[in-house]
């Protein structure tokens, strides 16, 4: 599958698998910080739209892919409470040259903060 | 995203997430179609029934059955609209 998305409750992990076809594989880890406007946090409780979450982040990735063309994409966004320091955000993109995946995951991650329904709602 | 197996087919389902569901107090309901046959309306509703949403209604957008809704978009029978306050993934 060129694309894989994944909305989980519970820690994250890169997918591992051989692909000889990408010279390039870029991976972005978004990780929880222990601050939250200035106050230490242990970790931040995040809720999402499912199945809009999904479908906005597929539409995205075939929508940046058509300028920025790629193997493969892989996001999973971690839900419910992510404790500070693990990663509530794994994308990984494969191309055959690093511009295309580079570009890729820094325009994938704008518009993930702007269009996916994915939200923090608290810190403890 | 429709619901198959909804028993009251000329009804609309409402859903709330995070700011929205707070200020409404609740994270779903079921509204008849004619009631909120589009996005005008379906704030005129709304912000009778939770005035907390009143101030939040230009920064909440809409979606229909998980695509953002454009303004002049009617909705259907069966139709999943939700409240989608600023998000804040990654």
């Amino acid at each position: 599958m060129a694309i894989d998305v994944q909305i989980l409750s519970e820690a994250l992990h890169w997918p591992e698998r051989l692909d000889s076809q990408s010279g390039a594989v870029v991976r972005f880890t978004g990780v929880v910080r222990d601050k939250e406007d200035g106050r230490s946090i242990s970790g931040l409780d995040y809720e999402a739209y499912r199945t809009m979450a999904e479908l906005q982040i597929r539409q995205i990735l075939e929508e940046i892919r058509r300028e920025h063309f790629f193997h493969e994409a892989v996001v999973l966004h971690r839900i419910g409470f992510v404790p500070a320091g693990e990663a509530a955000v794994l994308v990984e993109v494969r191309s055959s040259h690093r511009g295309e995946a580079f570009d890729a995951v820094r325009i994938f991650m704008e518009r993930l903060k702007q269009d996916v329904p994915i939200w923090k709602i608290g810190a403890k | 995203m429709r619901f198959e197996d909804d028993p009251h087919p000329m009804m609309i389902r409402i859903l709330f997430f995070a700011k929205a569901r707070e200020a409404a107090a609740t994270d779903e309901i079921l509204l008849p179609l004619e009631s909120a046959p589009d996005s005008s309306r379906l704030w005129d509703y709304l912000v009778v029934q939770f005035p907390q949403l009143a101030a939040m209604r230009d920064s909440i957008r809409l979606s229909r059955n998980s695509q953002f809704v454009q303004d002049t978009e009617g909705f259907a029978a069966g139709d999943e609209i939700a409240l989608i306050p600023p998000v804040s993934g990654g």
